[in-house]
């Protein structure tokens, strides 16, 4: 990074963190500190929800799966919308007029005190490991750019979040993420508009959209139904809805950011806003990955994107394999280029055989390239490197830092810092609040001044970025960072889901059925990942109908028996 | 609620809040049958544009 990119990415930073610190001043009650003392308005807590959701990963990983696998992950979002309409009419009154803290403590209300300690404890254990993820992505930043240490690098992200989490609570956190998103937005922008404006002169926009089309990389909308493929239509409307219902109806972080609200309307305005900008959102995302695809359709690509593994195989031992394989791939780019311009020839020409033709040729000529790049994953599994290397974190850093102009290049790291900072302080700030209201303050100690629950809130802040730290070490074995942070997620979210379903939808379901409902569903859930091939977003289905089912018979046979 | 002592209660008029109507479309109804069109739309706006552009 030059010093241009330093002076945007710090000054962009410290704008948005002073910012949050300066709109939070004065959270010296836990109902402040906790909810914004339910002050937000609608708009503000919009954005938080999406800074919230939109982490480094949603950056770093999203627009790498989309060089490799294409657009389809936008459909991982479709059921979202669907998600915030029920969620609009049904959690959000419901919540709002149980006047809590937590979505768990309804569940007392609603059950008895082991189904929300249990679903409690569900939540920590997921959303825990979770912020470890959340806070390696951004070190995967700095390794790659500046050759620290991952692990002094997680510490030091996890400190500054921490401190300003820590002083200025949830209404900090709301207010930071309102600027963040607008530093993304332009980040974002400037990002597409310069992967464009470096493609060769001879290449328009709508020719590089035909060559991402031409390589499968703009299959936006698949309608096969296939219970073991992870990303198409169907999977995305019912299984990306039952995962939203589950993030934002039962998991905290996000519940928490809509009770900040000052009123119902204002809760339900802030989703549906959420439910109308995420997919667009998605889509220009990972459409900037397809046109980081097409950059580097006419741009040298390393062979692999993870410089470490890269060096492990250049490194004098390798040279006899490494030498023949890099020939190979230089005349796979090459031959590829050719291909690519003559596709283009006869898409000007508006010859249809042409363009046939010579499409067979452009993509007979990506799978040799392909083939030449998972041959050197082969060859970093045979110098002793990762197995099964995935280097998608690290394309759209590359290009970034290797071919953005000064200045955009620090803006860019300013939205992936940024968006890491913004994630993990919104599920900091729940992890806190749950630790301190359902555990500390349901079970060890029931009546203190509110000045000494603010205390263990803040000291719940630090616990959990300590927590987070630690558990960021191991997340770089986990692949694709943003399919990590789902797949754990699809693990627990079907059966927190059931039993909010249970208790909103079922009056005649009682504890005992909603509490072993949800051990039932987990189970399940497990069972269908370690013995089974069904992708994760149908977990949350399963997970939800067996809580459900479960807990309906479990009460059936208690009423039955009275 | 009966909330312990120590943590201050938000404490709002939930009743009138539920009959606040939304900003636009006049009533909840129709900003949620909105927003699932917008959804619809989208959905064949992607799909006509991965046709168009499919290999």
């Amino acid at each position: 990074m030059r010093l241009a990119d330093w002076f945007v990415m710090c000054g962009a930073l410290a704008f948005v963190v002073l910012y949050g610190l300066w709109r939070g001043r004065g959270s010296n009650s836990v109902n402040k500190y906790l909810l914004a003392g339910r002050t937000m308005p609608w708009h503000a807590m919009a954005l938080s929800i999406m800074a919230t959701q939109a982490s480094a990963v949603t950056f770093i990983s999203t627009t790498g799966q989309s060089y490799v696998d294409g657009m389809r992950f936008v459909q991982f979002y479709f059921g979202l919308p669907v998600a915030m309409v029920i969620l609009s009419m049904t959690a959000v009154p419901i919540f709002h007029r149980a006047n809590v803290y937590t979505a768990y403590e309804y569940l007392e209300q609603r059950f008895d005190t082991r189904t929300r300690a249990l679903v409690s404890a569900i939540f920590l254990i997921q959303r825990g490991l979770a912020l470890g993820i959340t806070l390696f992505a951004p070190a995967v930043v700095l390794t790659v750019i500046l050759g620290w240490p991952m692990r002094q690098t997680t510490l030091i992200m996890g400190a500054v979040a921490v401190l300003y989490t820590t002083l200025g609570g949830a209404k900090t956190v709301a207010w930071s993420d309102f600027q963040q998103i607008m530093v993304m937005t332009a980040g974002l922008v400037a990002a597409l508009v310069a992967a464009v404006l470096l493609l060769p002169g001879s290449v328009t926009f709508p020719d590089a959209v035909a060559l991402a089309g031409a390589a499968g990389r703009l299959n936006a909308v698949t309608l096969n139904l296939d219970w073991n493929d992870r990303y198409n239509l169907w999977s995305g409307l019912i299984g990306g809805a039952f995962l939203a219902l589950s993030y934002f109806g039962c998991d905290q972080s996000q519940v928490q950011r809509y009770l900040t609200g000052k009123s119902i309307a204002q809760s339900r305005l802030s989703l549906l806003f959420n439910g109308m900008a995420k997919v667009p959102m998605q889509f220009f995302i990972l459409f900037i990955g397809a046109m980081v695809f097409v950059f580097y359709i006419f741009e040298r690509p390393p062979l692999l994107f993870e410089r470490t593994e890269l060096a492990r195989i250049q490194q004098p031992a390798m040279q006899s394999e490494y030498r023949p394989l890099e020939d190979r791939y230089n005349q796979a780019f090459e031959n590829r280029r050719a291909a690519a311009d003559r596709l283009l020839q006869a898409r000007h020409s508006g010859d249809t055989g042409r363009w046939q033709e010579e499409l067979k040729a452009y993509q007979s000529a990506q799978q040799e390239f392909d083939a030449a790049r998972r041959d050197g994953v082969s060859l970093v599994e045979r110098a002793g490197g990762t197995k099964g290397l995935v280097d998608t974190n690290y394309i759209f850093l590359t290009f970034v830092t290797r071919h953005l102009p000064a200045g955009l290049v620090g803006l860019v790291m300013a939205v992936i810092f940024g968006a890491t900072m913004a994630s993990i302080s919104g599920e900091m700030n729940s992890l806190a609040t749950v630790t301190m209201v359902d555990f500390y303050k349901r079970h060890f100690r029931r009546a203190a001044p509110d000045h000494h629950y603010l205390n263990v809130s803040r000291a719940a802040t630090v616990f959990w970025g300590c927590y987070a730290v630690v558990t960021s070490q191991f997340a770089n074995r986990l692949g694709s960072l943003v399919e990590a942070v789902n797949v754990l997620g699809s693990f627990f979210y079907g059966g927190m889901l059931g039993v909010f379903v249970l208790a909103f939808y079922f009056p005649r379901v009682r504890a005992r059925g909603a509490f072993y409902g949800v051990l039932a569903g987990e189970a399940v859930i497990f069972a269908a990942y370690f013995f089974t091939k069904i992708a994760f977003l149908w977990f949350n289905v399963i997970g939800c109908l067996v809580v459900v089912a479960t807990g309906v018979l479990i009460s059936r046979l208690e009423s039955s028996r009275a | 609620m009966n909330r312990q002592s120590g943590i201050s209660a938000p404490g709002e008029d939930l009743d009138r809040q539920r009959e606040e109507p939304p900003p636009v479309l006049g009533s909840w109804g129709r900003l949620y049958a909105g927003v699932i069109g917008w959804l619809a739309l989208l959905i064949c706006t992607f799909y006509l544009f991965a046709r168009r552009y499919a290999p």
